[in-house]
């Protein structure tokens, strides 16, 4: 038995999906140029586990797509998508095919502050403007509190271990390590060294971080999963000040969750050859 | 970032006309990438942004329209023509597909 639903109702249990973080995808029909069903706007919502409400009205392409929408979920990119299906990409097989839907999914990447400082505090208010979903950790509840902390989405005041042993770590994960001293930082670093994060970074000077990774490697962690480690941290822009600080941080995390190269744009090409064949 | 998806669905929850507009999909250089999204109410604010100056008035008009029609519609938003004297050099194309969530009441 169908049960009909509206465009909207999909809409909005998309909308609720999101907001509770459950992998959601939602497809929208944004071009029909057969004379048959859907029109467009027409919704049909997919969660992970196969779950779909609303429907596209034709019950194989219905299929296809569905399959469509849980990759997206799982590499987690909102994409078009034309309908009968076709490996090609290109704009003309966009421009002829009668049929296409947008796939839309929105799991925002967690921002895992570790310290609750100075540094922390700027990180994580800049995290949430930059659109993280921002956790900040702290053994210090007289720091690790929401009136020093508003911008954060969860604040945990907990030994530092204990904390990140329980805390649910995975490719969407942004992890900062900023605690007050290179012994909380190797010991943070220890708990998430081996786990699945999209970025580990730890604060400190050349030869502070220099030092904290070889006693991380002397207790035993492989010297690859050592170089996969960002420190010091951030990129090179001269800061100095904890917002300054802040800044590079959150620049180095940005390149890294949407693949930018850290370079300066102006420099990627030639300013006098970009001048000269204008 | 849920902030904003939390907000449509609190304003699809007031029943409040307004439209969105989200990037389906980009060619080029864009100053937005596709999944951008922004929100028209029926006064013209607008919430959110596909990208500021370069293309956003020809969304807003579109979006205008849908909340007045209660129809869908894909804008093509062409930044690729040098300095025509707009501010369009941002480059790049963008579809943006247009829809009026709560249409006004005809």
């Amino acid at each position: 038995m169908t049960v009909q639903v509206t465009q909207n109702e999909v809409l909005a249990a998309f909308l609720d999906a999101v907001a509770k973080g459950d992998g959601v995808a939602l497809i929208t029909v944004t071009k029909n140029e057969t004379s048959g069903e859907p029109p467009l706007g027409a919704k049909m919502a997919v969660w992970e586990d196969g779950k779909r409400l609303g429907s596209l009205g034709n019950p194989d392409m219905e299929e296809d797509i569905a399959q469509d929408a849980l990759e997206s979920i799982k590499n987690q990119k909102s994409l078009s998508v034309v309908y009968p299906r076709t490996t090609s990409r290109t704009l003309r097989t966009r421009r002829t095919s009668p049929f296409e839907v947008y796939i839309e999914v929105v799991q925002p990447p967690t921002l895992l502050v570790v310290g609750a400082g100075h540094i922390g505090g700027f990180v994580a208010r800049l995290g949430k403007m930059v659109g993280f979903d921002v956790v900040v950790l702290d053994d210090r509840p007289e720091f690790a509190n929401e009136e020093r902390l508003p911008d954060a989405d969860q604040v945990i005041a907990q030994d530092f271990a204990e904390a990140l042993t329980e805390f649910p770590i995975d490719e969407n994960t942004y992890i900062v390590i900023v605690t007050r001293g290179h012994k909380q930082d190797e010991l943070s670093l220890r708990h998430v060294i081996n786990s699945s994060a999209a970025y580990v970074g730890m604060i400190g000077s050349h030869r502070r971080a220099s030092a904290v990774l070889k006693m991380v490697y002397d207790s035993g962690v492989p010297l690859e999963s050592i170089a996969q480690v960002r420190s010091p941290i951030g990129l090179d822009i001269g800061a100095e000040t904890p917002e300054e600080i802040a800044v590079s941080i959150i620049s180095e995390i940005l390149m890294a969750y949407k693949g930018g190269t850290g370079m300066p744009m102006s420099k990627k090409d030639p300013i006098t050859q970009r001048v000269a064949t204008q | 970032m849920k902030e904003f998806y939390a907000e449509i669905a609190n304003r699809m929850k007031e029943g409040n006309p307004f439209a969105m507009a989200t990037v389906v999909a980009t060619r080029g250089s864009t100053p937005r990438k596709t999944s951008a999204k922004m929100i028209v109410l029926e006064d013209g604010t607008i919430k959110g942004t596909i990208g500021g100056g370069c293309g956003e008035a020809e969304v807003w008009q579109a979006a205008m329209e849908s909340l007045s029609d209660g129809l869908s519609r894909i804008v093509t938003v062409d930044l690729t023509s040098p300095l025509d004297g707009e501010d369009k050099i941002c480059g790049g194309i963008l579809d943006i597909f247009v829809e009026p969530v709560i249409a006004k009441r005809a």
